[in-house]
């Protein structure tokens, strides 16, 4: 797997987790 | 005094397709711009911590969104300045880390809009989150450029040396502007300062690269001062005898000088070495022509 490759997941994981902390989906938050 | 209105993208200067080359490089660009989509939850978010009456929540979530936003903008920008950084074979670091800078934002926004409802703290898992948000920006956007390439060795001598002929061209160039002043017609002042300001584009690049300084000192020495003596030559002849051919002809030369000027200005950013001898070639011509005229 190349470099680009896991920065693109690493891009993809914190997208997920930037929206979900928005929508308020962690437990007691939102 | 009214000016033209005209700047560095304006339609007819020559610098704005290298600006444009400078653009974020694929991919990153379009990830930067999702950053910005993925805060958007957060006001709908706050609103709803409005409705709900809680003020620690609704207070969190609008800073986490300005954060956020923040962050995405400083990444932008940041990926701009490392393409520029990119585009040119010697350049000086930005001055601000924008994308480290981006990341920590990113971590502070993730913290406070996982901000628990209802309480009065973050709580450890937000500060675990921000964290791996920090750590996975990173990763993913990577570093800024830290270390200036291509300057080694050259910083302090060719400072010294850039700094010594970028004043002496201004001289020329202040003289070149009195010498014009003396004639009291605003449009020729403003058509010097127009090509005044080429140049003065041209020293700034120099200082941002001491290493144009070669190529470009037949332009700050032998140009320049060129065009300062045609400048005092026509406002010898012009002041005595208002010749609209001999004004053609003046304004014909600065247009050139100024072309010239930008056309080199850019060349030195693709350091296109060989296409910049032509132009040079080009313009003594021209300048021995005026001189052999005047």
């Amino acid at each position: 797997m190349s470099f680009r490759a896991l920065q693109w997941i690493a891009f993809l994981l914190l997208f997920a987790l930037v929206l979900t902390v928005s929508l308020g989906l962690l437990p007691g938050s939102g | 005094m009214g000016r033209r209105f005209g700047g560095r993208f304006s339609p007819g200067t020559d610098a704005a397709p290298a600006a444009r080359r400078a653009g974020p490089k694929p991919g990153a660009g379009g990830r930067a711009r999702l950053m910005f989509v993925a805060p958007l939850p957060l006001p709908f978010t706050g609103f709803a911590a409005i409705v709900a009456g809680d003020v620690g929540a609704v207070v969190a979530r609008f800073s986490a969104f300005a954060l956020l936003i923040l962050a995405a903008w400083l990444l932008r920008e940041g990926l701009r300045a490392e393409a520029a950084y990119r585009a040119r074979s010697r350049a000086r670091p930005p001055a601000l880390p924008r994308k480290a800078l981006a990341a920590l934002l990113t971590g502070g926004g993730v913290f406070l809009a996982a901000w628990p409802a209802g309480s009065g703290g973050g709580g450890a898992l937000g500060l675990v989150v921000a964290l791996l948000a920090v750590l996975l920006q990173l990763f993913a956007f990577g570093l800024d450029p830290m270390r200036g390439k291509g300057l080694a060795g050259l910083e302090s001598m060719s400072g010294r040396r850039v700094a010594r002929a970028v004043a002496r061209a201004e001289q020329r160039l202040d003289e070149m502007i009195a010498a014009a002043a003396g004639l009291n017609e605003p449009a020729l002042e403003r058509r010097v300062a127009a090509f005044a300001d080429s140049a003065r584009a041209m020293f700034r690049q120099i200082e941002d690269d001491p290493r144009d300084l070669a190529a470009a000192r037949r332009y700050l020495s032998v140009y320049l001062s060129g065009a300062r003596d045609a400048t005092r030559r026509f406002a010898g002849l012009y002041g005595r005898r208002r010749d609209p051919a001999l004004r053609a002809d003046f304004e014909a030369l600065l247009a050139d000088l100024q072309q010239n000027f930008e056309a080199a200005r850019g060349q030195m950013l693709l350091d296109d070495r060989s296409a910049f001898d032509v132009e040079i070639e080009v313009l003594r011509e021209r300048l021995r022509r005026e001189g052999v005229k005047g």
